[in-house]
């Protein structure tokens, strides 16, 4: 390994803590009516999105947070929430990056996200969402050239409503669940992206999430769409100062997928974890799902949780779709106090359907760590299968991990195979690495690496490196 | 948490209870245990799918069905014969011929004996259940056994069940002590006719050194209800296996929890073959208390018609403990098109030195190997029951004795023929 | 340079190594033979610096330091390494990568310069020569899957990259087939040289037709009983380890 991949594993820090000093445009404290009607008209949206946000803040008041999950955190006060930040330098409309603030572009050089397309790695545009707004998204032309739509959601809800009626909500809709419903009250910015018939996307699409400003929320929304016979890659990162307090992050990720078309979503999430005693940290209460809505189309979601005091998430796929494929490849690490519920929701509806999910949990400190997920085979699905791995590693004798699947079978002709494992780092394979030289701490990275390998190949070459080095940091001083 | 289906039937079995109430067996301490056992039932009321434990399992068609509570109940036109020398009728309180070292209490001597109260009650519910109440305010009958140290058997012990009287709830409770290093087996049978409910709980407790071995008979009538709950506290190196053979009953339920101190092991495995509507559920707790404790689970099951089987597991590794090992594993095969499965294999470790596994499978018969067998001569339905009985032959291996070994091929070539 | 005078070990309270004395001079080749049982493995283990082994009494001077102050990687650093009876699996872990990352941990502790990717390909190419490789080799988790044969020939493969001056070779013929005894053998054969030296553990004399011992020791319940040269191996091969009792 090079020196300089040693040093960062020496690291202790969580690297991406800093603030940016900048003047936001921020909403007070506190939800109400108005606070949703501000937002709306912020961002100059059509009427049906005002009444749909109403509708959904109004539910919203009718339900109770849930408790069943495996996670557990002080009562959050809603009204102590900013629910919308933005740089007071971002402009609408902006035609080029040197319009962008100086300061920003800054900030994601700083997180290695290079916003001006000269340097950036060929092959990903990017939209740089920071707190409630995007600020910029790169090779917005060179996209729009093969016919891609790739923009913040916001431009989006302007520029092509009718898209935007048609599919919000058609996957994960208002009353879907209570966070998943205030989002779709109080969303701010997000993605937006549409693949037309028979197009392969030209290069990656990634959106860098960031949170700035204290005391702020972030409900992002995401919505993609790959009509018939086309492919995407997409790929999410996000990061956070280090800030004593938590802070609330629920967004909404819908993808649809139409016949022959090819969803690929990969999230590499390191939100501030909150320090070595579980003060500060993001709660990351995300609802992320997939429709695979004609016949073969795929959906194929991949994660590399890391970051977050709270993660729980379970990216799905609705099989509805005549032979459509859904996968589902994490890696989840917790580590001190961290703890995370993630898992997935394979339903089939369509005849010859096929999941995979390949989960791998790693424990470490105080932490908890569930995998939870549900296989459901309707009775139509004719000849379904599904494959589930789920393996969880456990270092130390403080951490926890839970493996709670659901598989629920209505047909005869379906296949599903579940296999689980619970074992702790194996104290030979220490000893193998060390009697060769290489130290604790390298050979802890190495092993646990080797662990989550079925799912790092699922991830883009620059995600994959990443993840890596994200693996050493987050297990620092976790063995030893 | 406990979530229930309302006041369903309450009103009834309030009623019943309180005829019946002054001729259940027991002191006055128990009657108001009982009581207070009571008020709980009638408080919660039946338990509710919303409830985690019953997610998958209804009891809406049995709080309707407003069963008779009888004191006492006789089986009559049962056709069962003892499978070894040793048996017990639940029914019929005789002076039965037992081997040395077993001392079974009749019910209500029992449950005045203070050696026997102590265990009464005492096992660890992990998750509350109002049928537990129920069962204790009405407990009627049931087999009360101690086994002294050093015991050791050379055959098992059939103890027979028998349900024939239409429209009647039976609340059994049987409480099993066995001391140390005693070696015991025993065959627990539940066999009926008509529609009734045997509402069961069993408290085992084995203490250091003890070795038991339960196979579990449970071909209840096909309209009948069968819910059981079986507690069993491991002390050090103790052993348990437990064989659920589960082909009877409209619905059957049976929740275990099981408690391992240091160096004890338990073996549960169970074979589910179910046709028409009928309804099982196998629901198992094991908790690992103790270090160099070891758990392992194997559950199969066939299903065909409507019916349904449903399996959740979970195994909890506490803090503290070293060196677990544990396997969970549920195979089912489906063979028609309106039959389900639901399982749940869950693991709940907080621990890192263990081992643990745990698989679930759903699938059907092998085409193939179908195909193999029918160009070899065979009809399909016969190469069907000969994959059947190679699908559940890891089990049948593990049963104790040979009578019940025996037993079960007929029985299992019995229902095959029907599927 | 290694140095073991008067060593006693205890597992979990039960004494498996009773006043071992055994000194190697470096380029000397020595061999452990003994029965199951008689702390072949324990001798491997402590000298590699594994837990779980209590030091009752005795000293080991290695390169004139005590080796028992040492870390386990501190022990590789300075050149110690042990070709494992039953190589551990790191399902996951390319070999390559694996191998790169041994190979310069032990570089960085002895001040060379680090290897880079095509520096590092170029070294371990020539190295799979020795132990009659294909490349394909490199790219598979490490052990993982591997047969008992490509287990021992990639113990060998990393001793020849590594370049360490004390090769304990525990146990390194048993499961090999002739040809791959003979592979194995060579590719140690080519690597002895004055400066390094090698402690070969072995049940059997048939490795010592291949790797020619300056001297052999006969290790018995936990202390040598005999020490000669070959011969003495073949005369056990002969009479059997009951010869030695009597």
């Amino acid at each position: 390994m090079a020196n300089e991949q040693v040093a960062k594993i020496l690291d202790k820090n969580y690297q991406h803590g800093f603030v940016t000093e900048i003047d936001s445009d921020t909403l007070h404290k506190g939800l109400n009516e108005d606070v949703i009607k501000f937002i709306s008209s912020k961002k100059k949206e059509p009427e049906f999105l005002l009444t749909r946000r109403l509708k959904a803040f109004q539910h919203w008041l009718t339900l109770e947070e849930p408790s069943w999950q495996s996670v557990h955190y002080p009562k959050i006060n809603y009204q102590d929430i900013i629910y919308y930040s933005a740089p007071k330098s971002v402009k609408e409309g902006y035609k080029s990056l040197d319009e962008v603030d100086p300061k920003l572009l800054e900030t994601y050089n700083k997180l290695g996200i290079p916003l001006h397309e000269q340097k950036i790695l060929a092959g990903v545009a990017v939209d740089a969402v920071f707190d409630s707004v995007s600020v910029a998204t790169t090779f917005k032309e060179k996209l729009k050239e093969a016919g891609v739509i790739f923009c913040p959601f916001s431009e989006a809800a302007q520029e092509y409503p009718e898209l935007i009626e048609q599919y919000l909500g058609s996957v994960v809709p208002i009353s879907d669940n209570y966070f998943a419903c205030l989002n779709s009250a109080v969303f701010s910015d997000g993605s937006f992206v549409y693949i037309p018939k028979g197009v392969r996307c030209p290069m990656e699409l990634s959106t860098y999430f960031r949170i700035n400003e204290a005391n702020t929320g972030q409900f992002e929304r995401t919505l993609i769409i790959a009509d018939e016979g086309s492919y995407v890659s997409y790929l999410e990162g996000c990061t956070a100062p280090m800030r004593d307090e938590n802070q609330l992050h629920a967004a909404v990720v819908e993808l649809v997928a139409h016949q022959d078309a090819e969803i690929k979503y990969s999230t590499v999430q390191n939100w501030y974890p909150g320090d070595e005693n579980g003060v500060g940290g993001i709660y990351n209460f995300v609802t992320k799902r997939g429709v695979c809505k004609g016949a073969r189309a795929k959906i194929s979601w991949t994660q590399i949780e890391t970051g977050s005091a709270i993660t729980w998430k379970y990216p799905s796929v609705i099989l509805k779709g005549d032979g459509s494929i859904g996968e589902f490849y994490s890696v989840a690490l917790t580590n001190n106090l961290q703890q995370a519920d993630t898992g997935t929701k394979m339903i089939h509806l369509g005849k010859n359907t096929t999941s995979t999910i390949i989960s791998k949990g790693i424990s470490a400190g105080k932490s908890n760590n569930t995998y939870r997920g549900l296989v459901r085979v309707s009775p139509n699905a004719k000849n379904a299968r599904n494959y589930t791995q789920c393996d969880s590693l456990l270092m130390g004798d403080q951490c926890n991990a839970n493996t709670y699947p659901y598989v629920e079978v209505n047909n005869s002709t379906a296949t599903v195979e579940h296999e689980a494992t619970t074992s702790r780092i194996g104290e030979e394979q220490l000893f193998y690495c060390r009697q060769r030289g290489i130290d604790q701490e390298e050979a802890v990275a190495m092993i646990v690496n080797g662990f989550c390998k079925e799912v790092f190949k699922e991830l883009p070459m620059e995600f994959a490196v990443e993840a890596h080095r994200l693996l050493a940091v987050s297990l620092e001083g976790a063995v030893g | 948490m406990v979530t229930t289906i309302g006041n369903v039937s309450i009103g009834h079995y309030l009623e019943q209870f309180s005829k019946v109430h002054d001729s259940l067996p027991g002191d006055a301490l128990l009657s108001k245990m009982r009581l207070h056992a009571m008020q709980n039932f009638v408080k919660n009321g039946f338990p509710d799918r919303k409830d985690e434990q019953w997610k998958y399992t209804s009891l809406y068609s049995l709080a309707e069905k407003k069963f008779q509570i009888v004191s006492s109940q006789r089986a009559v036109s049962l056709d069962i014969k003892p499978l070894t020398d040793w048996y017990i009728f639940l029914d019929e309180p005789n002076n039965y011929q037992l081997p040395d070292g077993i001392i079974l209490h009749k019910f209500s001597d029992g449950l005045q004996n203070p050696n026997i109260i102590k265990y009464l009650n005492k096992s660890t519910v992990t998750h509350p259940n109002p049928l537990l109440d129920f069962n204790l305010a009405l407990m009627s009958q049931g087999y009360i056994i101690e086994v002294n140290e050093n015991t050791r058997l050379t055959a098992p012990i059939h103890i027979i069940c028998g349900s024939s009287l239409n429209g009647v709830t039976t609340n059994i409770r049987n409480i099993l002590i066995v001391k140390e290093n005693a070696e015991v087996s025993f065959i627990e049978h539940y066999i009926g006719d008509n529609q009734y409910f045997n509402n069961i709980t069993t408290e085992i407790f084995l203490s250091r050194n003890a070795k038991c071995c339960i196979d579990s008979i449970q071909e209840e009538s096909a309209d009948g209800y069968h819910i059981a709950d079986l507690f069993v506290n491991q002390q050090d190196n103790s052993h348990f296996s437990w064989n659920s053979f589960s082909f009877g009953g409209l619905m059957a339920r049976n929740y275990v929890e099981i408690e391992l101190n240091s160096g004890a092991e338990c073996n549960l495995q169970g074979i589910s073959v179910l046709t028409t509507e009928q309804h099982v559920d196998h629901n198992i707790l094991i908790t690992h208390l103790g270090s160099n404790s070891s758990s392992s689970e194997e559950f199969k099951g066939v299903y065909a018609g409507k019916a349904h089987g449903v399996f959740r597991g979970d195994i909890r590794v506490n803090k503290e403990v070293k060196n677990i090992i544990s396997k969970q594993l549920n195979k089912n095969i489906l063979l028609s098109d309106s039959a389900k499965v639901s399982t749940q294999p869950r693991l709940e470790i907080y621990n890192n030195d263990v081992q643990c596994s745990h698989g679930a499978t759903v699938g059907q018969l092998d085409k193939e190997t179908l195909f193999y067998l029918q160009t070899r001569g065979l009809s399909e339905d016969s190469a069907r029951r000969i994959l059947i009985i190679a699908f559940v032959q890891s089990i049948l291996e593990n049963v104790n004795s040979k009578e019940v070994a025996d037993y079960l091929e007929l029985k299992l070539d019995k229902i095959l023929l029907d599927i | 340079m290694l140095e073991i005078k008067n060593l006693h070990v205890e597992v979990k309270n039960q004494k498996i190594l009773h006043g071992i004395d055994l000194c190697i001079k470096p380029g000397e080749v020595h061999a452990i033979m003994g029965p199951n049982g008689s702390g072949k493995s324990t001798l491997t283990n402590i000298l590699a610096g594994k837990d779980g082994y209590t030091i009752t009494n005795g000293t080991i001077t290695y390169l004139g330091e005590d080796l028992l102050e040492m870390s386990i990687e501190e022990r590789a650093h300075l050149g110690i390494f042990v070709a494992f009876q039953y190589p551990i699996a790191l399902p996951g872990v390319s070999n390559v990568n694996f191998m790169k990352a041994a190979v310069n941990a032990n570089r960085k502790a002895r001040d060379q310069k680090m290897l880079d990717a095509m520096d590092f390909l170029k070294l371990v190419k020539e190295k799979l020569n020795i132990i009659k490789m294909d490349e394909e080799f490199l790219y598979r988790s490490v052990n993982d899957g591997f047969s008992g044969g490509e287990k021992k020939r990639n113990e060998v493969l990393q001793m020849a990259l590594l370049e360490p001056t004390l090769c304990i070779l525990d146990e390194t013929d048993s499961g090999l087939d002739i040809d791959a005894l003979k592979v194995v053998a060579n590719a140690v054969n080519t690597l002895r040289d004055k400066k390094r030296s090698f402690l070969v553990i072995t049940h059997y004399q048939r490795l010592l037709n291949h790797i020619i011992p300056d001297h052999v020791h006969v290790l018995q319940d936990g202390v040598i009983v005999r020490t000669g040269d070959q011969s003495l191996a073949f005369e056990l091969d002969k009479k059997g380890y009951q010869w030695l009792q009597q």
